[in-house]
């Protein structure tokens, strides 16, 4: 493989890595969005899971 | 054992012998294969986008093809920055390797090349000529998308609806391997029924034709030439082979041991490389990884590997 190869295969590398960065932290920024969008009432349903056992303040 | 036993033995096991490259790739295709028809042993659906030819719409496929997100991508008007940087990742590692041992619908050319029939050569103008069908085939799906997500953004879901059938994936309306893998399935199992599938695509006795001729084009071209759909029609392959010329693995000619240049292993190339023009690396857009003139080479002047 010649320097010019290298380099394209370094750009190509680089570009698709910087674009799933931007990928995972986009989804993440849409996960966090429908999370801060949920009502109380989600909020209970989501929590359930993690209280099951444990007194609910909010009961 | 007796010398002649042996002699039969060593010839019988020949064959094998001489395709290992092969009887690996075969195992990886069936393997891969299932991995995503994998809805059928049970497992779930996955949000990972690969670059292969397999329709997301199939009845059990766990995976998004890699075209399909891209032009879903753009008919929502998102940028599509995870299928660029997937197609990026796997081209730049791997080329067009995924072609030649993951993609379903390489494994199903490689099925039908084994049909006896004697096979045809394209000369290497035409072979170039022929690529072209992909690049319209790209420029049609992405610039219809596009256009789709620009109505989208502009009047919302009820202008994507417009375009009924061509509105979420517009080549999946014609493309042979969601005809073979989803279309002729659902067909097959349910029929087209005019108050469901029928009134959900339209004029749907023109399009459903017209893709069945579409595939049966295909499905003579494969016969008669290997990978034909590969090497001219397929968007992914084409988008992949971009990278076969600076990928990091590939296949190398060490032409210090094929000094009487005797072809074989581009007769045994499935898809016309001009293996022996090379110096080195060979990095020709064609090129699936296949190991076919791995297998075929006599001296062992070729090989697999990494070549940064």
């Amino acid at each position: 493989m010649n320097t010019r190869n290298r380099i394209y295969v370094i750009i190509t590398l680089s570009i698709a890595i910087l674009f799933l960065i931007i990928a995972i932290v986009q989804s993440q920024i849409d996960s966090f969005s429908a999370i801060t969008k949920m009502t109380e009432e989600e909020v209970k349903n989501f929590l359930s899971g993690y209280l099951a056992g444990f007194p609910k303040p909010w009961e | 054992m007796t010398k002649n036993k042996e002699k039969n033995i060593t010839l019988s096991l020949r064959p094998i012998t001489n395709h290992k490259i092969r009887i690996v790739r075969i195992i990886t295709q069936l393997v891969i294969f299932s991995l995503l028809n994998g809805l059928i042993f049970g497992l779930a659906r996955v949000s990972l986008i690969l670059p292969i030819e397999y329709p997301t719409g199939g009845p059990f496929s766990t995976v998004w093809s890699g075209f399909e997100a891209l032009q879903y991508g753009l008919t929502i008007f998102t940028f599509p920055y995870l299928v660029i940087a997937i197609f990026g990742l796997f081209g730049a590692v791997a080329g067009k390797t995924t072609c030649g041992w993951a993609c379903p619908m390489g494994l199903f050319q490689d099925l039908f090349s084994y049909i006896p029939i004697k096979k045809k050569k394209v000369s290497k103008p035409t072979e170039k000529s022929l690529r072209s069908f992909a690049v319209f085939i790209i420029i049609f799906a992405l610039v219809f998308s596009l256009v789709i997500g620009i109505s989208y953004n502009k009047n919302g879901a009820a202008a994507k609806d417009a375009y009924g059938i061509w509105g979420n994936i517009p080549y999946s309306v014609l493309d042979p391997v969601a005809t073979i893998f989803a279309t002729l399935f659902y067909y097959l199992k349910w029929g087209i029924q005019a108050e469901t599938l029928g009134a959900e695509m339209g004029d749907w006795k023109f399009w459903f034709i017209a893709r069945i001729i579409f595939l049966a084009i295909i499905l003579i071209l494969i016969t008669l030439y290997p990978r034909a759909y590969c090497r001219w029609f397929c968007p992914t392959g084409y988008i992949l082979g971009f990278f076969n010329r600076f990928s990091l693995f590939g296949l190398k000619i060490n032409k210090n041991r094929c000094p009487t240049g005797c072809n074989k292993c581009e007769k045994a190339c499935p898809v016309q490389v001009p293996i022996l023009d090379y110096d080195k690396n060979i990095t020709h857009p064609n090129c699936t990884n296949c190991g076919e003139c791995i297998d075929a080479c006599p001296e062992g002047a070729l090989k697999i590997g990494f070549r940064f």
